[in-house]
Order: structure tokens, then C-alpha cells, then sequence
């Protein structure tokens, strides 16, 4: 019973290896057979506001990445900007839930559209009846070659979260009372011919939610005599800054001129490089002609650039505050959730979620442990991210890192500069990302999240594959024949150097 | 003859059995739904002891209060092991000023930390482990003039907040003779709103629960708790959503609690609505770990879940937990 079995499958399994291992038994091609593509979001989850009227937080920026492999040598080609002409392709994306329609009818992207001019003097956020992203990328379009960071990038495209038909996908609750939305939506990335013919394709999460924020600061600004909006939340936190030692109560900022109050961007005075900003540039450099209204307590003198990053003040203001310890959260300084994505989305929620207790702070440290360590002055560096082998200095992980240069069990020569930070990192011969085999940030496969796995499972699906005990097609990417035709179909770690 | 006879014995014995077992029956029903059967407290438990997996449990001062009390208030033991380790973690965060820091790497003492810390201890029984004359000495060096106490030797405005978690700490280790009771109560009375609650801020703005529970414990503490603001207060929390049904506030976990406690504090225990608040129990509760979210649709935390037992405590869904001290 068990040969009889075990024939046909011997057989099935001599003739895929026959098929995909010929092209390399050929010989080198010059133009690959085939193409593979993976594609992941960069950080594995954004943030966007519900409202854009007072002042900007964050706004939707969402950016995709992919490596491309052309297939059929037993060493794949990766394909760039450069082999991409000479072989005739393009690497293309495709946002899948959020469409044009429904994003210009959406009541809080409405207000991103109105109001995003001028946060971003300069900036249409539709354009030619199309919306696109602070980077010029739309909801479609073609990915642009990286050739510093070796992937394939469609950078600030505007994914929001979105009220999906399908009701079981809106997990996020929106804290404004709103129904609830999807902050899960999907993009597809195709690699195309010359001709427009599909080669290859995936999908990947494109993960985008509300924060917390006005879980507290609307009831923040009820208890401080103003509405408990989105407007009200938005004067309160405008005194409050004016009763900070800058004395700026930005409700009384008019950028434009034009009679009415904000909307603001707090980038303009905090430098804040999740927006791409090297250094803030100052509400004189982007509104020149900015007015400071009636009955403020403060001058164009006391306008200036400050010290400190957006990051910076943020988080230290929220652990330091005795109002947020004592009325709030006690436990601050470890309840990320607070503020990023909690409300159902639970944006922390990949294989080290699923492993252990470890939670946030022991790669980043606690809001305590990053300030005394002086991490939120350089926010967003490779400096003062944690890696897969150390954790964010001044953060005191109560779990081992991953060994510096043993996987597997193999040995391997140190050298942090090929093992080093996962989001940009590269391994395997220094040319494949962490996250192609690994997933995203905060998502590392396999995810507890069956939405992050499919693209894996879809990619290492074959019946052909097999896995050891305990693994299965949502782990990393470790089938080898996947990119190597002659190489085995069982999964296992490849090398990391 | 026999036959009757042999019937009325196997009746009896039927009787008799079953009025021997009845109490026992009904015993194990009730403890099979301590909760009414609504929450799986075996789920809970173990979502509250994911933390024992940490190689630094308890980790934190507020985390080894989720823990202990949690635990506690479902009627489950903690082992002399981990106990020991609390205790051995919070007496390391009391610093030479007598007050508690939030975790063992932080050196700055304040009063919030102190009171968590000082339950905690309370509530294993341990509340000698500490110096509590330094204690008493460190919480009455944050008064200040207004008659108001502050955060900590770093933070020294005062604001109800940490005016209440002052007096509160005070009175657990028998120190509430360093209050300046006529300022303390001016103080006070200064955050009391037209509604008939209490703000966190003074002047313009909203009462809330929190606050009114926090005035009154302060007033009643001090003894200085009136009939007017009594009832004033009363007013005001027969408006919020833990009391009128009609109303279309969103209700709050934390808020919810200090309905109830403020209710409780101001003489009018009879007034706290157990169905408002177990239905909201409900709808916060996460089926899939056993935990309870801080609003409805939010994923559960261990603070969360933690203020949601002291909710089914305080209306007679779960055991509870009483600390040696007043309640946190």
C-alpha cells in the first residue's frame, strides 16, 4: 500500500526536479526562463491620521518592496535596473483593496485631500482625477530600481485603511466611533514583458491603521473644557504646547494667510525622518507668508526650528508627562499599544509574537530605557534600531538575541555588516533582503496573522516542497530549488552569509 | 408488606441521598459559574501568566501588581517561588528616599509607583518587607504650599492625582498625620465642577469618575466628606454611561471602575448598576485569550485585563483580592 503510494509520487516528484532542473542542466541562460518575485512592506505596519484638519501626524505613506530573481540557472539572476532593460521587463504594483473610488469618497481621506496642499505646499494629492502619494506614486504604477538598498521600491504609495465589504477584514476599530476598517489591505506586484504579459506576480500586506492617539485625547480635551472631537482634541493639544517653554499654541498659526488657523505640520519645527526629513525646515522656509492671528502669546521670535526630533518629543513627553502617568497609563512606557496600532490591529504580531513572551521593549527598550539611552535623537537610524543579533542600545532584552554567526548550526566568519540590521539588511551572498525570505518588520514570517503568510504559502506551496517536523510553507523562505533549479526541495536554513 | 416496605427503604434512601448531596450539588454548580459562566478565568489565568515565561518576571512595579492582583481575584494561589520574587523585585525599587521607581533600572522615586508597589505587598501579605517610616517620610516631602501633593522630587506640582495617591499611601502605612487637613481639603474641594463631580483640572472642564472617586477617598480620608458633595457627586455619576443607559457616552474601562468606587466612597454602594457594568465586561472581553481590551474593540493588555477583574471583584463576579491597605 505504501509503494503504491510512494511510486507515483517518486515519479511526480523525478519530473518536477526533471523540469525545473533542465534549464540549468542547459547551462547559464542569458535571458532567464523564468522570473520569481517577493514583495513585502517595509515596516510591516504604518500609521496614518483619521483627520487631517488641525495638524499632521502621519500622513498615508506606505511603501512596498520586492526583489526579482530570473529563474533557471542554478544561480539566479537578480534582477535590476540594468538586466531589467537588457531582458525586456518591468516590475509593476497594483493596489488590490484600496481603488480610486472608494478613496476619494472616504470621508476622512477627503479631509487628507483637502488639507494635504497645504501641509505640502506643492503637493496635489489627486492628480489628473488620480490620487497619489507624497512621492508621486499612485495606486498603481511602476516600482523604480533601488540601487542602494539592492530592491525594487514603490515609496509613499497612499494606502489607507479601509471600510472593506468583506466585514470579517475590518478588525481595526476606528477610535473616532467610525466603522471599523481593514487596516490590512493588499497590493500585487507583477513583473511584465515588453508586451504587458504577466512573468511573475505576488501580493503582500500593505499593513496601514489608526493609532491610539484619541483613545485618550478626546476625553483629554472633555476634561479640559473642550469637545471631545477631533477639533476640540486638536485646540486642546494647541494650548498645551503654548504652555510648553516654546509658548506656541498652534491654534493661533495661520500658515497660508489666509484667515484661519492651521492645518499644521509638526515636522515643519521637529525634524522628523519617518517623513523623509534629514532636518526640519522650518514654517518660515515652507510659508513664508505665515501669520501669527490675534491674541497669541507668543512672536514670529519664538517660531523656531527646535532641537529635538518629532520622535523625540513625542515619546518623551508621553512617559515623562505626570498627567499621562497618573490619569492615563501608569505603565506608559511599555504599553506601546497606547499609541501605535493596538485597536485590534495588533501590528506586533509576527513569529517572535508567537514564540515567547517578548514584547516590544526588549528589542527597542522601554520609553524610559530609549530616552536615557538618547535614542530619540536619532530616530529611525540603523544606530538605534535593534538587529537580529543585539537589541537598541539602552534596552535590556529579557530574551537571548539570535547568535551573531551560528545558523544551522554552521559557523560562519563575523561580520555584522552582512548579518547586520534586518529591514535594509542582505544575506545569502550579500544579495537577498532579510525580509524577502523573512517577511516584514514586526511580521516575520510565519506570522500569527494568516494574511502576512499567504504570500509564503502561495510561494512555497508546491507539493513537491517538503518541510521537517515542525515547519511548514509559512516560514521563511528555505526551499532551495525555489531559486536554485538543481538544488533540494527540502526546506532548511540556508546560508545567511 | 415487603414489598412496601422494601420500596419505602429505597425511596428513603433516594431521599436522603440526594438532600446529603444537594448542598454539595449546588455548591459545585455555583463554583463552576463564579463568574455566571460569562469569562473563561482558566483562559485568563493563563494570559496573565505568559509573563511568568519572562527570565526578568515580574518585570515591572505595575506589571507585578497585574499579576498578583489578577491572579488573586480569581481565586488562584501564587506559588512561595514567584511570590518571593515580587517581593524581592518591588523592594528593590524602593530607593533611598523611601519612595518606588516603575521598574528596577529607573532611580527616580515618585508617588504613583509607591502606591502600586505598597499594594502589591499588601496583597501578599508582605507589607513589612519595606521601610515604611521612609515610605511615610517620602510621600510627605512631595506637600506643597497649595495643600496639594506632587509627583515626585523631580515633579513637584500638585494636582488631584497625586494628591490622592499621597493621602492613599499615607494612610496604608498609618502616616495620614502629615496631611495638612484644612489645606489638603481646600485644595481639593478647588477641582470640584458645576455637574457635581470632580475634574483633574481646576477651573474650566468635565468632571469625570476617576476624579470624583479620588476627591471623595481624599475628603473621606481627612474626614471631610459632606452630605451636599455626597450627593452632588452621586448627580453627577447618575449621568455617565455607568449609571443611565440612555446615555450615549462611550464608556471607558478605567472610568467604569471609578464609577463604582466612587459610588462606593461616597456612601451610595447601592447605586452601582452590576448589569451596566457586566455587560460591558462582556463586550471587552477577548474570547480568544481570555484577557479583556481597555475599550471595546481593542485588544486585551495585562492592565487592561487586571482593572476588568477589579470590576467583576467589586460587583461579585470574581473573588477579589483585598489588600491589608486601602484599594488602589
Amino acid at each position: 500500500m505504501k509503494l503504491k503510494k510512494l511510486v507515483p509520487a517518486l515519479a511526480l516528484t523525478a519530473a518536477a526536479l526533471t523540469a525545473v532542473a533542465a534549464p540549468a542542466l542547459a547551462g547559464r541562460t542569458t535571458t532567464p526562463s523564468s522570473y520569481k518575485v517577493v514583495a513585502w512592506n517595509d515596516l510591516g505596519m504604518h500609521c496614518a491620521c483619521p483627520t487631517f484638519a488641525g495638524f499632521l501626524l502621519l500622513p498615508p505613506f506606505n511603501t512596498v518592496r520586492a526583489q526579482v530573481l530570473g529563474y533557471g540557472s542554478n544561480d539566479p539572476v537578480i534582477i535590476d535596473s540594468t538586466n531589467a532593460g537588457t531582458y525586456g521587463v518591468s516590475v509593476s504594483y497594483a493596489m488590490a483593496d484600496n481603488t480610486e473610488a472608494t478613496l476619494q469618497a472616504d470621508p476622512y481621506f477627503q479631509q487628507w485631500i483637502t488639507y494635504a496642499p497645504k501641509l505640502f505646499p506643492g503637493f496635489a494629492p489627486v492628480s489628473g482625477g488620480k490620487v497619489q502619494g507624497l512621492a508621486g506614486n499612485g495606486i498603481s504604477g511602476n516600482m523604480t530600481y533601488d540601487s542602494t538598498l539592492k530592491d525594487w521600491t514603490a515609496v509613499g504609495i497612499p494606502a489607507y485603511p479601509l471600510v472593506d465589504a468583506n466585514s470579517s477584514k475590518n478588525v481595526m476599530t476606528d477610535p473616532l466611533g467610525g466603522a471599523n476598517r481593514n487596516p490590512y489591505p493588499m497590493t500585487n506586484v507583477y513583473v511584465k514583458n515588453a508586451s504587458g504579459t504577466i512573468l511573475a506576480q505576488t501580493s503582500t500586506v500593505t499593513p496601514v491603521a489608526f493609532g491610539g492617539c484619541c483613545s485618550c485625547h478626546l476625553s483629554l480635551a472633555a476634561a479640559n473644557g473642550y469637545p471631545a472631537t477631533a477639533s476640540g482634541s486638536f485646540a486642546y493639544l494647541g494650548k498645551m504646547h503654548g504652555m510648553n517653554s516654546s509658548k506656541i499654541d498652534f491654534n493661533y498659526l495661520d500658515p497660508t494667510g489666509d484667515g484661519t488657523s492651521g492645518p499644521i505640520r509638526c515636522s515643519w519645527c521637529h525634524w522628523d525622518p519617518a517623513m523623509g526629513e534629514t532636518a526640519a525646515p522650518g514654517l518660515a522656509n515652507v510659508w513664508p507668508n505665515y501669520v501669527i492671528m490675534a491674541g497669541a502669546g507668543f512672536t514670529k521670535a519664538d517660531i523656531k526650528v527646535s532641537q529635538y526630533s518629532f520622535s523625540d518629543v513625542l515619546h518623551r513627553f508621553h512617559s515623562q508627562s505626570t498627567k499621562v502617568l497618573t490619569q492615563y497609563d501608569a505603565n506608559v512606557a511599555t504599553n506601546c499599544y497606547d499609541c501605535h496600532p493596538g485597536n485590534n490591529v495588533n501590528c506586533y504580531r509576527g513569529s517572535h509574537k508567537a514564540k515567547t513572551a517578548l514584547w516590544c521593549v526588549d528589542c527597542h527598550g522601554n520609553l524610559n530605557q530609549r530616552t536615557a539611552a538618547g535614542q530619540l535623537a536619532q530616530p529611525w537610524k540603523a544606530s538605534t534600531l535593534p538587529s537580529c543579533t543585539a537589541a537598541s542600545a539602552g534596552a535590556n532584552p529579557a530574551f537571548a538575541c539570535h547568535a551573531t554567526n551560528i545558523v544551522g548550526g554552521t559557523v560562519y566568519p563575523t561580520n555584522p555588516s552582512l548579518f547586520g540590521k534586518f529591514i535594509n539588511g542582505r544575506g545569502h551572498k550579500g544579495s537577498i533582503k532579510c525580509q524577502t525570505c523573512h517577511g516584514s518588520a514586526h511580521a516575520e514570517a510565519p506570522s500569527t496573522m494568516t494574511l502576512d503568510n499567504t504570500q509564503l504559502s502561495n510561494l512555497q506551496g508546491s507539493t513537491s516542497y517538503s518541510f521537517p517536523a515542525g515547519k511548514d510553507k509559512t516560514y521563511a523562505l528555505g526551499v532551495c530549488v525555489f531559486c536554485h533549479p538543481t538544488k533540494t526541495s527540502t526546506w532548511g536554513v540556508p546560508p545567511h552569509l | 408488606m415487603f414489598m412496601k416496605s422494601r420500596m419505602f427503604q429505597v425511596i428513603a434512601t433516594v431521599v436522603l441521598i440526594a438532600s446529603l448531596a444537594a448542598p454539595a450539588l449546588a455548591k459545585e454548580k455555583a463554583k463552576g459559574k463564579a463568574n455566571g459562566g460569562e469569562f473563561d478565568f482558566k483562559k485568563t489565568s493563563q494570559f496573565i501568566r505568559e509573563m511568568e515565561g519572562r527570565p526578568d518576571f515580574p518585570v515591572a512595579t505595575v506589571i507585578a501588581n497585574d499579576y498578583v492582583y489578577t491572579l488573586l481575584a480569581m481565586g488562584e494561589k501564587i506559588d512561595a517561588g514567584r511570590q518571593n520574587a515580587i517581593i524581592v523585585n518591588v523592594k528593590l525599587g524602593q530607593q533611598k528616599n523611601g519612595g518606588f521607581t516603575p521598574d528596577k533600572t529607573n532611580k527616580n522615586a515618585s508617588i504613583l509607583y509607591t502606591d502600586i508597589a505598597l499594594e502589591t505587598l499588601s496583597l501578599l501579605d508582605a507589607g513589612n518587607a519595606i521601610d515604611r517610616t521612609k515610605v511615610k517620610s517620602f510621600a510627605a516631602s512631595l506637600k506643597n504650599a497649595d495643600g496639594g501633593f506632587g509627583f515626585s522630587q523631580q515633579a513637584k506640582k500638585s494636582s488631584l492625582a497625586t494628591t490622592y495617591y499621597a493621602v492613599h499611601v499615607l494612610k496604608a502605612v498609618n502616616g495620614i498625620d502629615a496631611v495638612e487637613k484644612a489645606k489638603t481639603v481646600e485644595y481639593v474641594k478647588a477641582f470640584a465642577k458645576k455637574d457635581g463631580g470632580f475634574g483633574p483640572e481646576k477651573g474650566t472642564g468635565v468632571a469625570n469618575a476617576r476624579s470624583t472617586y479620588m476627591a471623595a477617598y481624599v475628603l473621606n480620608a481627612l474626614g471631610a466628606l459632606d452630605e451636599a458633595t455626597a450627593k452632588k457627586a452621586v448627580q453627577f455619576l447618575e449621568k455617565t454611561p455607568y449609571l443611565d443607559k440612555k446615555s450615549k457616552e462611550r464608556p471607558d474601562l478605567d472610568e467604569q471602575l471609578y464609577a463604582i468606587r466612587a459610588l462606593r466612597e461616597v456612601g451610595a454602594g447601592n447605586r452601582v448598576d452590576k448589569t451596566i457594568a457586566l455587560n460591558f465586561m462582556k463586550r471587552l472581553y477577548i474570547k480568544v485569550n481570555g484577557g479583556f481590551g481597555p475599550l471595546e474593540g481593542y485588544g486585551s493588555t495585562p492592565d487592561s485585563t487586571t482593572t476588568a477583574l477589579r470590576i467583576l471583584s467589586e460587583i461579585g463576579k470574581a473573588k477579589g483580592a483585598v489588600p491589608l491597605v486601602a484599594k488602589r
